[in-house]
Formats: structure tokens, sequence, C-alpha cells
């Protein structure tokens, strides 16, 4: 071998030794490979074969080095130092002990697979801002004060729970794509920003779900608005009196002092033939929504689209007059609707 | 058994032996290491453990120009090195004895 290709052979073998040790402080790196230039090239001269055949790959070598030469750990660096210096401080708090227990371990794991769970969740809370900010447009900011109150598993986006549903069916799929592409790497910055959003839109929505007394039957919106009993719309109140007497312009007020008002219009609206939008047009909002009964109208539209408004009778209810002096509980009263 | 696994643990005393015996350069104290038997000590080893040595003052060095190559760095061993390699052969001999004692019982049993 000759001396050029020799030194040519020591230059690279030390180098990467001396890359292997490039967490070492200079100075005592530099201290300890002083003497390994000429070393090498007594080695090389000596027998056969490459540096690497008779000593083995740079980097065991340099590992070799570092233990016998009692250089072992880095620790005296400063980085390596307070590296160590956070592990072990770290390493005695809670925070370390719960981040590392079985159970937390076990639970992390498993989070990402409520992955495609999350991507719903949001969907539904987006279509719930677009029925916020809705609300907004609408009502004004006073109907918008209690933002917590406008969460509904179906958003009341239009009068109606129709448009809702339909935005809930395209907005579903969307996050679901979004969440897909952003596995494949996304505008992720974008994504994180209405992640976060929604995140924190999550504690009114769960809120408000817990304020939620009327649940989704199938194939039925859930109304919001309105008097309801066991579940279902009430449409209209027949109050009487004790003697079984038919009382008209009764109001009536809850638990709270608030006035219930009732709806009127929707239910009582028919629709003959096929005239699209005319019968949304025509929910007329009755004079006073808490004067008991409510007017009684039914309005039917032609195949043209005229309507005619009848007011109809009041209900046929016998209601016998109470006891005197104990009052018994009468079943009269939701026996018949108009 | 592993002989570069009881090599690791005698070792400095080993190279403190060999310089004792007269001064030496790297690559010198690894051949006569070998030569006197302890065929698997590593270069790196040898290398590694005579800097420890050196730096922890058991050893004083010089350099001596060669003709074919470059220069050595001769080690040698200073009033420090004799007393360390006195302390470390005493233990040595000790444990030694140990352990003949104890296979020699085993082979009798």
């Amino acid at each position: 071998m000759s001396a050029t290709t020799a030194s040519i052979e020591v230059r690279d073998y030390l180098a990467a030794v001396s890359r292997e040790l490039a967490d070492l402080p200079a100075a005592e790196r530099d201290d300890l490979l002083e003497d390994l230039d000429s070393h090498l090239h007594e080695v090389i001269a000596d027998g056969e074969g490459s540096l690497e055949q008779r000593l083995g790959p740079p980097e065991a070598y340099a590992a070799e080095l570092r233990t016998s030469a009692g250089l072992s750990s880095s620790d005296r660096s400063t980085a390596s130092l307070l590296h160590r210096a956070v592990t072990s401080l770290s390493a005695n708090t809670i925070w370390r002990r719960t981040a590392e227990h079985p159970w937390t371990r076990a639970t992390l794991e498993f989070l990402p697979q409520l992955r495609p769970a999350w991507w719903i969740v949001r969907a539904w809370l987006a279509v719930n801002v677009i029925a916020g900010v809705r609300s907004l447009n609408t009502n004004g900011f006073s109907g918008f004060g209690n933002f917590g109150h406008r969460f509904d598993l179906v958003p009341q986006v239009s009068s109606t729970k129709f448009v809702g549903v339909l935005l809930l069916v395209l907005a579903v799929p969307i996050s679901v794509s979004i969440g897909r592409r952003t596995l494949r790497g996304g505008p992720r910055w974008l994504v994180l920003a209405g992640n976060v959003f929604a995140a924190i839109l999550v504690v009114p929505a769960i809120a408000a779900l817990g304020n939620v007394t009327t649940y989704m039957q199938s194939g039925q919106a859930v109304p919001t608005d309105g008097l309801f009993d066991n579940g279902s719309q009430v449409t209209n109140i027949y109050p009487y009196d004790a003697q079984g007497r038919p009382l008209d312009h009764v109001r009536l007020f809850d638990q709270n002092g608030q006035p219930m008002l009732g709806v009127s219009g929707n239910s009582n609206d028919f629709q003959v033939g096929v005239t699209p939008g005319a019968a949304m047009a025509t929910a007329a909002p009755s004079a006073n929504p808490n004067d008991f009964p409510l007017p009684n109208t039914v309005t039917i539209y032609g195949p043209d689209g005229t309507p005619t408004t009848t007011v109809l009778p009041r209900p046929t209810i016998v209601v016998p007059a109470l006891p005197n002096p104990a009052p018994t509980p009468s079943a009269a009263l939701s026996s018949s609707q108009p | 058994m592993d002989t570069t696994q009881l090599l690791k643990g005698v070792l400095d005393l080993a190279v403190l032996a060999v310089l004792n015996e007269r001064d030496g350069y790297g690559y010198d104290v690894v051949r006569r290491l070998r030569e006197a038997g302890l065929e698997d000590v590593g270069d790196a080893s040898v290398y590694g453990t005579l800097r420890r040595l050196f730096q922890a003052g058991a050893l004083s060095s010089y350099v001596v120009p060669s003709e074919e190559g470059p220069h050595r760095k001769y080690y040698g061993l200073n009033d420090h090195g004799r007393s360390v390699m006195a302390l470390s052969a005493k233990t040595w001999v000790g444990f030694a004895q140990t352990m003949d004692h104890l296979l020699s019982k085993g082979a009798a049993a």
C-alpha cells in the first residue's frame, strides 16, 4: 500500500471517528484524537488489510474509544447537561408519572381511533355555527345572546329543520374528506385553526345539549319552539274552569314567570295540489302567542297557490265540573285534537 | 467465557504492566499485549486507556522521531503510575487467588 493511499484511508477513517464523537466538547475531542492519526498510520503500516478490516467500522471504533477513555457519557457539554437536568427534573414530577402510566398510554393510543368521530362532531358544530350566524342576522343580537342555547341536534338554520338536515348531509362528507386529506398532508394550518375553533365550541355545545329536553324521534325533526306535553308538540290549549265551562283569552305562565308561547300556523296548514314554496310563505304569526286558545285556523291552498283560511270551531270536549272540595285530575284536556 | 468482558476490568492493569516493563507508544503497547496472549484486546481500547491513564496523571509521555513514519508518542509510568500499578496488582492477585480457590474446590468436589 502506497503512502498516499494509506494517508487517504487514515484521513477518512479519522474523519468518520471524529464525526461519531461530535457531541464531545471540541477541546476534549481534539485532545483524545491528537495522536490517533499517527497511531492509525502505525496500524496500517504493520500488516495487511484496510483499517476497516482490521479495526472494524469507525462507528464501533469511536464507541470503544469513548468507553475506554472514560467519556462514555457526553455529560460535560452544556447542551447535554441541560438535557439531563430537564430530564431528571421532569422525571420526578407527577405529570411525568401520569404521562407514563399504562392507562394514560392506552388512552393516548386509543385516541387516534376516535378521529372519524371528531370529523362528524366538527361538521355538526360547523352547521350549528351557520345556524347561529343566521339567527344573528334574523333576530338581531338579542336572539344570539345566549349562544349556548342555539345548539341543537339538528340545527335550525331555516324555519324548518330541512335546511339543517341538508347542511349536515353536506358537511359531514366534507369534514371527513378534509380529515382524510389531512392524513396525507393537506393545508394543515387551516385545518388546525378550524379544529381549534371547533374544539372551543364543543364546550358550549355540550352544555347546551345537556339542556335539551326533546329528543329526535325516527323520521321526525325535533321541534324547538312552542309548547310540549310528554315530548309531543302542543299546538293549542283549551282551558276550562272548575265548572267545566270553556275559557277564552287565558294567559299562561311557567314556573319562572315566563309567558308560555304557543305556535300557531304550520301544523294546521294543508296544501292541496303541488305548489312548491307556497306553504312556507303563509305561516302567519298569531296575534298574541300567549292568548289561549289560539285562533284555530286552517289555511287551504288551491292548485294555483291561493290560500283559503277558515276559522275552525272549538273542538267538542266534555269537561265535567270538579267535585268540591278535592280537585281530581281531568283527562279531558288532551283527549282531542282539532 | 467472553474474554473481552474480563479484559475490560483488567485492561488498565495490563497496560500498566506492559509499560512497567518498558516505555512504549500506542501501537507498540497493542502489539505487546497481543504477543503476551491478550489477542482480543481492541486497538481503540488500548488507545483510549492510554489517553485516560495519561489524563489521570499515571503516565508521562515524550515524543520520539521515527525514521520511517510520523513521530511516536511514548508513554511511561511515573511515580503515581507505579503506585497505582502496585495497588491494582495487589487487588488482582487477591481476586485471582479467590477465583483459583473457588475453582479448585469445585474441581475437587
